[in-house]
């Protein structure tokens, strides 16, 4: 890139998940190593065979939205607007400075409306006139796109579990382009539903227990649910403004791989990771963290290390690479976001969030996955990955600000 | 008749008693202040947004058990007046509610 005002900056960001209701919360709770897996108590349960899950729990939404606004909103769109009203408050940024602005999120069904309404239809009774609006896989983009009168390109990007990475590199990307100067991105996900579950416990990648991304004794993924939102910006916008920035969004790789539905391959992903060091101009040795996709299945914790060997080479043996979703879960189409925020605070705070439940090196994933605590360390890049059903990948690079 | 009578399922027996109960719901739901929901104020001058008045319509229908059928010929602005809506809620009640008076 030429113009060193064009780089993509992050300038606010907002997370809710299982471990915290706010970004502070959230970071704190990755230093802490605190796992907000535990056995689902908001929904009912007796119809699950695998009853565990990174819900948010504790959290009153009536305190953030009215109730006349909540209605009109799934529980996706309202974790989207309750994240983005802390991203926007951290940025700083004041409607006339938003009326370009640009919105784009991962998309997302209203797993919870979609629910009810099954229910109440095969329960014989009526399904509510909002389903539409509430399911609908913009919603959350255009719920932030109505709060902060933001009146650019809105529109959410699908990809299943890539889908807020891809959103977050498109934003970037046209920033850099110089189509727009602001955008609001990132993907909210609530699908801790008895129907989205039930559909999870079919594809048999389920764990019954805990996530332990990269043990030997891993036993698979457990879904989570959460918004993390990210308001990039131009960096010559921030600057101009005198603007805090946090981070730049230096790269983006993405790829598809054209083979298995859901296996993943390593091939693809590792095309992805190297396309986004290319865009950021990267060399493979100034990555001193990775956040892995690491869902804790065994076939793509093992595939995601052999793609990060063909990456990254003997470099591998001295980079941390964790999985934040040993603490979060996998929030699905948000996770790209609120790990991107994890990886964040390895840049600016200089702390690796840890691999929780670490209990037996696999000879398949010889790495240091940063078992079991944080650490810290002095990283100057960082890359967040995602890979999705479909084949699709998304890898996002970040630089730490040094204006 | 006594305006608070009412008949099977709460519903008030006579007009002017679910008029009172259709204007509550209407408040309610949209958030409009009671007293502008005058016969004749205009739906589009009171500013309801579409989906209140959708979830308006899906409250009336549930407390007084009724299907308000769609008055398609009148495209977007299917009441143009807090009378029409009125009307046309007490009307439908009229002829589904069973033991309607």
């Amino acid at each position: 890139m030429t113009d060193p005002d064009r780089r993509a900056v992050v300038t606010g960001m907002g997370a809710v998940c299982a471990t915290g209701h706010d970004v502070p919360a959230f970071l704190a709770a990755l230093r802490d190593g605190a796992v907000g897996i535990a056995p689902i108590d908001t929904i009912p349960t007796e119809k699950l065979s695998v009853p565990i899950a990174a819900a948010i729990r504790g959290l009153d939404i009536g305190q953030h939205i009215p109730d006349r606004r909540q209605r009109v909103l799934d529980r996706a769109a309202q974790l989207a607007l309750i994240a983005g009203v802390q991203a926007m408050a951290q940025s700083g940024l004041e409607a006339p400075q938003l009326t370009d602005g640009a919105v784009i999120l991962a998309a997302t069904s209203g797993q919870e409306t979609l629910d009810a309404a099954y229910a109440q239809l095969h329960a014989g009774g009526r399904v509510h006139p909002l389903t539409v609006p509430r399911v609908m896989a913009n919603a959350p983009a255009s719920t932030l796109s109505q709060e902060f009168g933001l009146r650019g390109p809105c529109f959410a990007v699908a990809s299943a579990c890539a889908s807020a990475s891809h959103a977050i590199g498109l934003a970037a990307q046209m920033i850099r382009a110089g189509m727009v100067e602001v955008a609001v991105t990132g993907g909210a996900d609530a699908s801790v539903t008895v129907g989205f579950l039930k559909g999870w416990e079919g594809l048999r990648v389920l764990s019954a227990d805990a996530c332990r991304p990269f043990s030997h004794n891993r036993s698979g993924l457990v879904i989570g649910e959460g918004a993390g939102i990210l308001v990039l910006e131009s960096a010559g916008h921030a600057r101009r403004r005198g603007a805090t920035v946090i981070a730049e969004i230096a790269g983006f790789g993405m790829t598809a791989d054209a083979g298995d539905l859901t296996a993943p391959s390593a091939e693809g992903a590792g095309r992805a990771m190297a396309a986004a060091l290319a865009d950021a101009g990267c060399a493979p040795a100034e990555i001193g963290y990775v956040n892995a996709h690491g869902t804790g299945t065994w076939l793509n914790d093992r595939t995601e290390v052999e793609a990060l060997r063909q990456v990254f080479g003997a470099h591998l043996d001295r980079l941390p690479v964790s999985s934040t979703k040993s603490m979060i879960g996998h929030c699905m189409t948000a996770g790209g976001a609120l790990e991107l925020i994890a990886t964040v605070m390895a840049l600016r705070d200089g702390v690796l969030p840890p691999t929780m439940g670490f209990a037996e090196p696999d000879p398949d994933c010889a790495i240091d996955c940063v078992p079991n605590a944080a650490r810290t360390a002095d990283v100057a890049a960082a890359m967040s990955n995602a890979f999705a059903f479909g084949g699709l990948n998304a890898v996002l690079v970040a630089r730490r600000w040094e204006g | 008749m006594d305006a608070h009578a009412t008949g099977p399922g709460g519903v008030p027996a006579d007009a002017a008693g679910r008029t009172a109960v259709i204007l509550d719901i209407v408040a309610k739901e949209t958030g409009v202040d009671r007293a502008l929901l005058q016969p004749e104020a205009r739906i589009e001058a009171l500013e309801i947004p579409s989906l209140d008045m959708v979830q308006a319509i899906f409250e009336l229908e549930t407390r007084f058990d009724i299907q308000l059928p769609v008055i398609a010929e009148h495209g977007a602005a299917e009441f143009e007046t807090v009378s029409d809506l009125v009307q046309h809620v007490l009307r439908t009640i009229e002829r589904t509610a069973p033991g309607a008076a």
